[in-house]
């Protein structure tokens, strides 16, 4: 399974974010985007999501052309936002039979320790590291093909950013990845390719001194 | 419903459950793009986009006016 994706452009009024963007995913791969804030990473992956208007973006899944506006009702691609996105008001294991039907994949959420302990919990009573493992656990286990990741390890703890790497990597015989998060060193961890958003272009990175070179660290 | 429960109590039910059905739905759309946006994702992650969400609520909607719309006229015209 292949997503293509090229021109992608996108300007605010005159301010160009980014032009000509180019991205490739496929089965197997969690292609990381690294870039500093405002550079247009969250703005790049809702214009794959189709949730945001590009002044141009072409798609190619498994080299046929498909409009953004199709990827949600065809349901290709999931995407974790940075904001929370989970309903404030209902309990963890209200929101779990919501998202599957299948007995098999509520148990793979229901029995996971984390979740275990706060089940009975309302959302909106949940830590942030709580609410942001749910829901990355919740989006990974979606039969998309492939799953974009806004900062998915925002406020977690150490030990729940192990527990999703773990998860992350299981999945990759069957899913495609895209990741943007400042935590660098964790995202290098489990990441098959590397880009940096960068003056509006995406560039290829293969190590942290890259990052420096590009001003996206201190040297 | 909050406003169309006072568009009742300015008027009568007919236009209100008019103003529900036709008005309601945009009212409701709007006020959860500006208190909720980013909780369309939980929608759209599970394949709804938008427009399929304003279709679906247009006629449950509908469903719930059309007899409380029936019962109201009967109850008005009874009494």
């Amino acid at each position: 399974m292949e997503l293509a994706i090229s021109n992608a452009t996108k300007f605010f009024g005159k301010k160009s974010i980014f032009k000509d963007v180019s991205l490739t995913l496929k089965t197997g791969e969690i292609v990381a985007i690294f870039g500093r804030n405002g550079c247009g990473k969250s703005t790049l992956l809702k214009m794959i999501f189709g949730k945001m208007k590009g002044n141009s973006i072409n798609i190619l899944y498994n080299n046929e052309v498909i409009k953004p506006s199709e990827i949600i009702k065809e349901q290709i691609v999931s995407y974790l936002p940075q904001e929370s996105f989970l309903p404030k008001n209902l309990k963890v294991r209200d929101i779990i039979p919501i998202y599957f039907s299948e007995e098999k994949k509520q148990d793979r959420i229901f029995y996971d320790p984390f979740i275990a302990k706060i089940s009975n919990t309302v959302t909106g009573k949940l830590s942030l590291g709580e609410l942001r493992y749910f829901e990355v656990l919740l989006i990974a286990q979606m039969d998309h093909q492939f799953m974009m990741l806004d900062e998915p390890f925002s406020m977690l703890e150490p030990i729940y950013k192990d527990k999703v790497k773990e998860l992350l990597i299981s999945l990759l015989d069957f899913k495609g990845i895209i990741i943007t998060d400042h935590y660098y060193n964790d995202v290098f961890e489990i990441s098959t390719n590397n880009k940096l958003m960068h003056d509006g272009k995406l560039y290829n990175i293969d190590t942290v001194n890259d990052l420096k070179d590009f001003g996206y660290l201190r040297k | 419903m909050a406003f169309t429960a006072v568009c009742a109590s300015f008027s009568n039910i007919i236009w209100a459950m008019l103003v529900f059905v036709f008005l309601g739905i945009f009212i409701g759309f709007w006020s959860f793009q500006i208190l909720h946006k980013s909780k369309w994702y939980f929608y759209h992650n599970l394949g709804l986009t938008k427009l399929k969400l304003f279709k679906t609520s247009f006629f449950i909607n509908l469903l719930v006016a059309i007899p409380l719309a029936f019962v109201a006229t009967v109850l008005y015209i009874l009494f």
